[in-house]
């Protein structure tokens, strides 16, 4: 830096090059720093949504069935198969031969591993078996007299050698005796269930002819010896079709049958009676089964369709079979139903050996193919539904590997009315889990979106009268030195944790507002009523005392008026409105006006919700309508115009995209907003704009139940849905507020 | 006339009033004993140096003034024989009767038409018809000779304007309140010499029907535009005569070393 000269007038300084350099390149500095800044917040709202889809996406990804053949030697494999089943590792299956062998063998290699026969020494062949609808393991086999005989599989897995190396060993015992019992004298089973409960042992048998022989064993644990007692009784029935399915409801009250008509007939297991007949097709049924729980019964007919039906129970306790839902699909008559275990989806099978693979609840059709060998001769499902055997009659076997992760979800399952077994009608539900393994995940979101609307809606309709209005008097008729007291205040609220609010409104206001409802009622009258009046009385009062007051502190006087109103509200009227309503308002709205009333409910969120928000909206609205250039409001006044016509006609029209941007940005708040939500409502989905009913809202759903679902699982997938759904409903609101907040800007600008 | 007070020197002559005007901002006093007369239908400047008390005592003929909480007035104003501090004088009256034109334009952000029909639909409730609503907005409009370039884009926006048609609008839209004085505060000083010259034009024009009390920083513009001056100093009244005396042969030093630009 060279110094001025030192003789003569004084010179501008010139600094050196070097210095203007480094200013100019700390400029380029700083600008690509801030440049980079802004990109780095956008690429991190991009990564959050990408990561949400990348959640979310295996939802909606479709199912994925390979197969490949197994190798070995299968000339044990001989002869028809009765019965097959895999266990829970897909190492070892199990296999009935027609001939009366009981077989397990290693699906690796088709390695036999054991062999025994069941019944009297193999003589007569097996005419049907059939599985526990339960999968306890348990099998029934009807041999060709009309016998029955019961057998359990079950397996050990050793895990001595190490876990890759586990060892899988079947045993094969008889639970129940390994006498055979005669369940159709006479013989010409053709169809058969097993229906094993904590209560009885049921097996049904539907014969030639039209006969149907029930043999019903009560269990009762002798307390001597705890060995459990089978008291057998035997019902029948005799019916004029050709049965050709047969299923029971896992209670054992309902016996369903099908015909070769296309139609499924109701049975009532108590008196043996026909309840009523469904007609599902105008072909006959093929085949029918159960679903996991036994509530449901599927029936597929030989056009290839399925129909799901279960009892309905109207107000009177009387029971109907309505049908639920059809599934296409098959072109060819559906020989064989397949529940999975654990879910509410099952398997088809068609005569021309095309499998499909449904889920009930959804609705959906997940995977259609046909088998590369053709029809097989016997299938089984592995227990976690990801596996397939398939045996063919020339002694090939087959296994198909099914990735079917999220069957229950489809769009329709998500966001319209759904069917749930034992409800009446199709409704909109969230009911995630419940304690059995058996339960039909309800995992509707519109409940949820509607509870988040709802907390939003009346959070906003507390909050923005009070915010937008205090803000246009903060902003134009109050103080200066009032209003730098003011302001700051109300943006400190701002600050408060929400977890504090919520737990004040769930455990004080709550409270509070049951025990004097009608107090807390009458304010939204008293309060405006009284400040009005006292505005009135203030203005046409003496001007001696209203000379105490300068212009613009008059709120100060309000305070205690406030108090005062608040006070007489609830103290005084609010004993006063009980005598009108025989004592208790509550009760007297719900008989008389059906509003049923909640203590944590909706009112108590909007209030809450609205106190968290107001700071928020105030402070952006008071910007605004403070911004507006004061020559226009001297122009106004100038005019003629009242302060109040100034600012309703002028002022507020030109601050209108501030105080738009600040309530849009208020909503985003109170849809967003969890802890509040969280604590002060009873969290219970329901679709009810009744302000005196809780709600459960998307946000608080996510933290709810987040810590406690299965990573990955589709209960999992679907919070994270539900949060992406939360994004893309914020990001739509604030563009489109955006947009109308730049229209009105063009159209106010007054410069 | 009712509210008048004994010693206001009601002269059905003059448009405005004053008997020793004081008024504080706060602590500080910004006029001091002002007692003025101004005769209707002349127009008047107001001149002297920044912080004189011209604007001040100009805001305060409307009230304007009162907003803040830390003015306080002593003293009467007369406007038209009336005193504007009386206890059932309502400001919209005074307002009606006291028009106010700014430094800067500010149309209000709305159509041309809208604006004026503003403060005329704020007076009589907006009771007038279309037809009615169309003649005062082309009546006002061809008082500030604005009408020809206007009339074609009446319900566009004020502020698609030029400054100068816009400061016209600002005058137009006083007139069919039909006030009886109109004060302007520096209304040329954001306009080019054009603009200058197309609203002195106008003044001129308005002169005799009006009242017009015009504050300005430029001596040239005050000596040809007014018919009378009033020089002010530190929250004074100097000196009040005919322009073209004053300007010739001023009384005071003050005044002759204010015109001679000796300060500023």
């Amino acid at each position: 830096m060279n110094s001025p000269p030192a003789t003569g007038p004084a010179k501008i300084a010139v600094r050196s090059d070097r210095f203007h350099l480094w200013r100019s390149r700390k400029d380029r500095i700083a600008s690509k720093i801030i440049g980079l800044g802004g990109l780095v917040v956008i690429a991190a709202v991009l990564l959050i949504l990408f990561y949400l889809v990348y959640v979310v996406s295996p939802l909606f990804l479709p199912a994925k069935m390979s197969g490949s053949r197994l190798e070995g030697s299968s000339d044990w494999l001989n002869g028809a198969t009765a019965f097959l089943s895999i266990e829970e590792q897909q190492q070892v299956a199990f296999r009935i031969s027609q001939s009366g062998r009981a077989q397990f063998f290693n699906l690796d290699g088709l390695q036999l591993l054991e062999t025994s026969e069941i019944g009297s020494g193999g003589q007569q062949p097996v005419t049907i078996a059939v599985g526990d609808q339960a999968n306890s393991g348990l099998v029934a086999v009807a041999f060709e007299d009309g016998s029955v005989s019961l057998l359990q599989n079950h397996y050990n897995t050793d895990f001595s050698a190490g876990v890759a190396q586990r060892k899988v060993i079947p045993t094969l015992d008889y639970p129940y005796g390994s006498e055979q019992r005669v369940l159709m004298p006479g013989g010409g089973i053709t169809g058969l269930v097993l229906s094993d409960s904590e209560s009885a042992l049921v097996l049904a048998a539907a014969g030639n002819g039209g006969q149907v022989q029930l043999e019903w064993n009560l269990k009762q644990e002798n307390f001597l010896s705890g060995e459990i007692e089978l008291e057998s009784s035997v019902k029948t029935l005799q019916v004029s079709f050709e049965i050709t399915a047969i299923a029971i409801s896992s209670d054992h009250r309902w016996l369903y049958l099908g015909d070769d008509s296309g139609q499924v007939h109701f049975i009532d297991t108590n008196t043996m009676l026909e309840m009523q007949v469904s007609r599902v097709s105008e072909s006959g049924i093929s085949s029918m089964s159960m679903l996991l729980g036994g509530i449901s019964v599927l029936a597929g007919d030989t056009e290839g369709n399925i129909t799901q039906l279960f009892p309905v129970r109207d107000e009177d306790n009387n029971y109907s079979l309505e049908i639920i839902r059809r599934f296409e699909g098959h072109q060819a008559a559906v020989v064989r139903i397949i529940p999975e275990q654990r879910r509410k989806g099952f398997l088809t099978l068609d005569a021309d050996g095309s499998l499909n693979v449904y889920h009930s609840t959804a609705g959906r059709t997940i995977l259609e193919q046909k088998l590369d060998g053709g029809l097989p001769s016997a299938l089984a499902l592995a227990p976690r539904a990801s596996g397939l055997l398939a045996l063919y009659a020339d002694g090939r076997a087959d296994f198909m590997d099914i990735h079917n992760e999220h069957p229950e979800v489809s769009f329709a399952s998500l966001w319209s009315k759904v069917w749930y077994e034992n409800y009446s009608q199709p409704e909109y539900i969230w009911q995630s889990s419940a304690s059995s393994n058996e339960f039909e995940p309800k995992f509707s979101l519109t409940p949820l979106a509607f509870g988040t609307l709802k907390a939003a809606l009346y959070a906003m309709l507390f909050a923005l009268p009070l915010a937008l209005m205090g803000a246009a008097y903060t902003a134009y008729f109050m103080s200066p030195a009032l209003r730098r007291m003011v302001k700051p205040v109300i943006e400190i609220m701002a600050a408060l944790p929400t977890v504090i609010l919520g737990f004040l409104a769930g455990l004080w206001f709550a409270p509070f507002l049951e025990e004097n409802l009608a107090g807390v009622l009458a304010l939204v009258l008293v309060l405006p009523v009284g400040l009005l009046l006292f505005a009135w009385v203030w203005t046409h009062g003496p001007q001696r005392i209203k000379n105490y007051v300068s212009e613009g502190w008059e709120p100060i006087l309000l305070l205690p008026v406030l108090v005062a109103l608040v006070l007489l509200s609830i103290q005084v009227i609010g004993p006063l409105q009980d005598l009108f309503f025989e004592g208790d308002l509550r009760s007297w709205l719900s008989r008389e006006a059906g509003i049923s009333f909640d203590q944590r409910n909706a009112l108590v969120v909007g209030c809450a919700m609205g106190f968290a928000v107001i700071p928020t909206i105030f402070s952006i609205a008071e910007d605004a309508i403070y911004g507006v250039p004061k020559s226009l409001s001297d122009g106004s006044l100038a005019l003629g115009a009242t302060p109040w016509q100034s600012l309703i006609k002028v002022i507020l029209p030109t601050a209108s995209p501030g105080m738009f941007s600040a309530v849009m940005i208020g909503l985003g708040r109170a849809v967003g907003e969890t802890m509040i939500v969280l604590m002060a409502t009873g969290n219970t989905p329901i679709m009810d704009w009744n302000l005196f009913e809780g709600m459960r809202t998307l946000a608080a759903n996510i933290a709810v139940e987040m810590p406690e679902s299965a990573m990955n699982s589709s209960h999992y997938r679907i919070l994270f849905l539900a949060a992406l759904v939360l994004f893309m409903f914020t990001f739509v609101v604030n563009t489109v507020a955006e947009l109308i907040r730049q229209h009105l800007r063009e159209k106010y600008s007054s410069l | 006339m009712p509210g008048q007070v004994e010693n206001s020197g009601t002269n059905p002559g003059l448009a405005i009033s004053t008997r020793k005007l004081n008024l504080w901002y706060g602590t500080f006093q910004a006029l001091f004993d002002i007692d003025l007369d101004i005769k209707q239908g002349l127009i008047t400047s107001m001149i002297g140096p920044s912080g004189c008390g011209k604007s001040t005592f100009l805001r305060t003929v409307n009230r304007i003034n009162e907003r803040m909480d830390y003015v306080r007035i002593n003293g009467t104003v007369n406007v038209m024989g009336e005193n504007i501090f009386g206890t059932d004088v309502e400001m919209l009256q005074v307002r009606k009767q006291v028009g106010m034109v700014f430094q800067r334009p500010n149309p209000l952000p709305i159509s041309i038409r809208k604006n004026i029909l503003f403060g005329h639909t704020i007076h009589t409730g907006g009771s007038a018809n279309k037809s009615e609503q169309d003649e005062i907005v082309e009546s006002a409009l061809k008082q500030v000779l604005l009408w020809d370039k206007v009339k074609d884009k009446l319900d566009h926006k004020a502020t698609t304007l030029s400054l100068e048609e816009q400061q016209k609008l600002c005058i137009a839209r006083l007139l069919p309140v039909k006030p009886s004085v109109l004060l302007m505060d520096e209304p040329c000083s954001a306009l080019d010499p054009k603009g200058t010259e197309a609203v002195e034009e106008l003044l001129w024009d308005l002169r005799g029907k009006y009242t017009i009390l015009i504050v300005t920083h430029n001596m040239a513009q005050a000596r040809r535009a007014s018919e009378e001056c009033i020089f002010m100093l530190m929250g004074k009244v100097i000196e009040h005569r005919e322009t073209g005396a004053m300007f010739l042969t001023p009384h005071n030093t003050e005044t002759t070393n204010y015109i001679e630009g000796r300060y500023g």
